[in-house]
């Protein structure tokens, strides 16, 4: 938190023109429920979406006489339909909790509908992943509310993944990675007026995903050297760490190419030559969430990194003892850098 | 006017933060001491993560080749090394918190050793309860709010083994009666969290601490009311308030009992919103249970009837859970723990 006139004077910004805003949000009564609230009322907001559209399919199934397997057109409709009730019900949601809790259910029941419908006629995967991407697009221009915006844009993501898969496309891993560096700069620079952190989320999400339940195959060798897939992924990764490093030093004004920043850099590109292109991706989750001051991120990188590590067990091109020594390695390195940065840290706290 | 993530959001949509601003604008609102302090704890759990996998890894590749001895010989020099580490560290840091995880971690690996060399035949309760019962200096020397709960999770672990092999499988208890006995474990460990804290233990105070604890006895108890709503009975000539009218009763005593502690005496707005959830949940699956008996779901006619109702149950339900917990915000303001 800050104090908005500090706030406005670091940064230059009229402060009159943000108070201006920050009041009218207040008086659209925009009040801040906390997200474990939201939690819940999700969860039952989810449970009464899935038997409105249950009641929704029995009814036309059964009464009206339509079938529902070979009529793609009206399960897409009932999809479209789902949609636009949610974004009614978002426009009359005002204070009410519990309705945008519905409304979001909803419009991703009607997303993942359509997707589930276009997919079972066409038989292919790529033609599902257009319809979820469709079904992002029209929660992007909406605006109003993020879980279908993540919703449809992971589906989509998915979708795309299990294509590369059953096409048999080659690099799926680097494919992703980069789709971790689109996260990254939407997460720093988002586009104006529009709310694309959703989004963001989705694709930096979208290569540590992908590690868990992709196989040993992909995981690749001893840095990647032993084979081409997962090399370029490992690179991206550790330039966008590093990068992510760089700018924050640079966002806290301090100088860019001091001794221990080296150090921290080369023991950077090492860990994530090391790491399997999963590990990588978390560590860079993890500069991310340090750099913009995400504790949800910062909490799911570690996560990430923990359950990788225990992944690993399970690769099987390289030994055991290949895999214990590259643990080994990373360890003392990380805490090394853990050394060097506690040391820094204590050295700038000195009066 | 104090902002926070969401506001610089909204000043970002009208344009008052321009978009290469925006990164200079999160690090303004950045807590430069939370995350210094987050930066060196993620990398040391990390890096001894990494470390202590690696040698893991190292000795699983050797093991079938080490003698018996050396297998005892390595585990018991990590034990000695990691509370050397705390000591010479000190127990209320870190590191030293850290390293006596690793040691109560080593405990477990040394049983599970001297049980694969000697064959003794112990039950897995046994194993997790004598695990338990040597870790506990290590838990009672760091003060470590995590190192707790590595070892609240094999006690609970001893727990359940224990009730389901020696109280379930030996007809002492039936499923249920040992699915609520378990319950009452987090229950204590609840009770002497708020007892320990209100004696000033800071260490413990986070409000995870209470959390974690709070849910494991909702959802322990959830889980055997949703069984009891699914039609099991129990069986047997247990009547139905020992047997299988036990989950739901004791359940509903948890949440009414969450409900008074901590609307009056702890104040604490993430406790009732994880009642009023549960409960919410409860009647959801209370009137679910009701309509499948009457007026059923057997044909077309009737299933969409009692869904009908049903949707409208739950769209009550859920919007007065809402209202309840907006009214609940409200009223408690800034003391909501």
């Amino acid at each position: 938190m800050a104090e908005l006139g500090s706030f406005c004077a670091a940064l230059g910004l009229d402060e009159s023109a943000a108070r201006h805003v920050l009041d009218a949000a207040q008086r659209d009564g925009r009040s801040h429920v906390p997200v474990y609230i939201q939690a819940l009322l999700g969860i039952g907001a989810w449970v009464t979406a899935i038997l409105m559209v249950a009641f929704a399919l029995l009814f036309l199934d059964f009464i009206v006489g339509v079938d529902l397997e070979e009529q793609t057109s009206v399960a897409v409709g009932i999809g479209i339909a789902s949609f636009v009730l949610a974004v009614g019900l978002r426009r009359a949601a005002g204070h009410s909790a519990f309705r945008t809790q519905l409304a979001s259910a909803l419009s991703t029941a009607g997303v993942a509908i359509a997707t589930a419908a276009v997919l079972v006629e066409t038989e292919s995967f790529w033609a599902g992943a257009a319809v979820a991407a469709l079904g992002a697009a029209a929660a992007i221009v909406e605006g109003r509310d993020r879980a279908p915006q993540f919703s449809a844009a992971a589906l989509a993501i998915a979708l795309v993944f299990i294509g590369f898969d059953i096409d048999s496309l080659p690099y799926l891993t680097d494919i992703a990675a980069l789709a971790g560096v689109v996260g990254v700069l939407l997460t720093l620079y988002p586009p104006p007026r529009r709310d694309l952190a959703p989004l963001a989320t989705a694709l930096l999400l979208a290569l540590p995903c992908l590690m868990c339940v992709a196989d040993s195959g992909v995981l690749g060798g001893i840095g990647g050297f032993r084979s081409g897939e997962g090399l370029a992924a490992r690179l991206i990764n550790a330039g966008l760490t590093v990068w992510l490093l760089l700018r924050h030093l640079q966002l806290a004004e301090r100088p860019l190419f001091e001794p221990a920043t080296i150090v921290l850099v080369a023991a950077i590109l090492v860990v994530c030559a090391l790491l399997p292109p999963g590990g990588s991706a978390a560590l860079m989750l993890m500069m991310l969430a340090f750099v913009i001051g995400s504790r949800g991120l910062g909490a799911v990188g570690v996560l990430f990194q923990i359950y990788f590590i225990s992944r690993f067990y399970y690769d099987l091109q390289i030994t055991l003892l290949e895999k214990s020594l590259i643990l080994m390695a990373v360890g003392l390195l990380v805490l090394g850098a853990y050394g060097l940065v506690a040391r820094q840290q204590h050295r700038r706290a000195a009066p | 006017m104090a902002i926070g993530r969401n506001e610089v959001d909204l000043l970002r949509r009208a344009g008052v933060i321009p978009v290469g601003r925006y990164a200079a604008a999160l690090a303004q609102l950045r807590d430069g001491e939370f995350w210094a302090r987050w930066a060196r704890h993620a990398l040391l759990a990390l890096g001894l993560g990494h470390l202590l996998a690696g040698a893991a890894f190292f000795f699983a590749y050797n093991w079938a080749d080490l003698p018996d001895l050396a297998k005892f010989a390595v585990v018991e020099a990590g034990i000695a090394v990691a509370v050397a580490a705390a000591l010479w560290r000190g127990a209320d840091r870190p590191e030293g918190a850290g390293a006596l995880v690793v040691a109560t971690v080593l405990t477990g690996v040394l049983l599970a050793v001297i049980g694969q060399v000697y064959q003794t035949g112990a039950d897995p309760w046994q194993l997790f309860a004598l695990w338990a019962a040597l870790a506990l200096p290590w838990a009672l020397a760091s003060k470590n709010a995590a190192h707790w709960l590595v070892w609240l999770v094999v006690l609970h672990i001893a727990a359940v083994l224990y009730s389901d092999e020696a109280l379930v499988q030996t007809g002492l208890l039936g499923d249920l009666q040992a699915l609520v006995a378990v319950s009452l474990l987090p229950l204590l460990v609840l009770a002497a969290r708020e007892v320990i804290v209100a004696r000033g233990a800071a260490w413990a105070a986070a409000g995870w601490t209470r959390l974690v604890p709070g849910l494991a006895v909702f959802v322990a108890l959830a889980f055997g009311t949703a069984r009891v709503l699914l039609g099991e009975t129990g069986g047997g000539e247990t009547p139905f308030w020992a047997g299988a009218g036990l989950a739901p009763a004791v359940f509903l005593a948890a949440l009414a009992a969450a409900g008074m502690v901590y609307r009056r005496l702890l104040p604490s707005l993430p406790m009732l919103a994880a009642a009023v959830g549960f409960a919410g949940l409860f009647l959801i699956g209370l009137g679910a249970r009701v309509l499948a008996t009457s007026p059923g779901f057997d044909d077309t006619e009737t299933s969409l009837a009692s869904l009908g109702l049903l949707i409208f149950w739950s769209v009550a339900v859920m919007a007065g859970a809402a209202r309840l917990l907006e009214h609940l915000r409200r009223s408690m303001g800034p003391a909501r723990g």
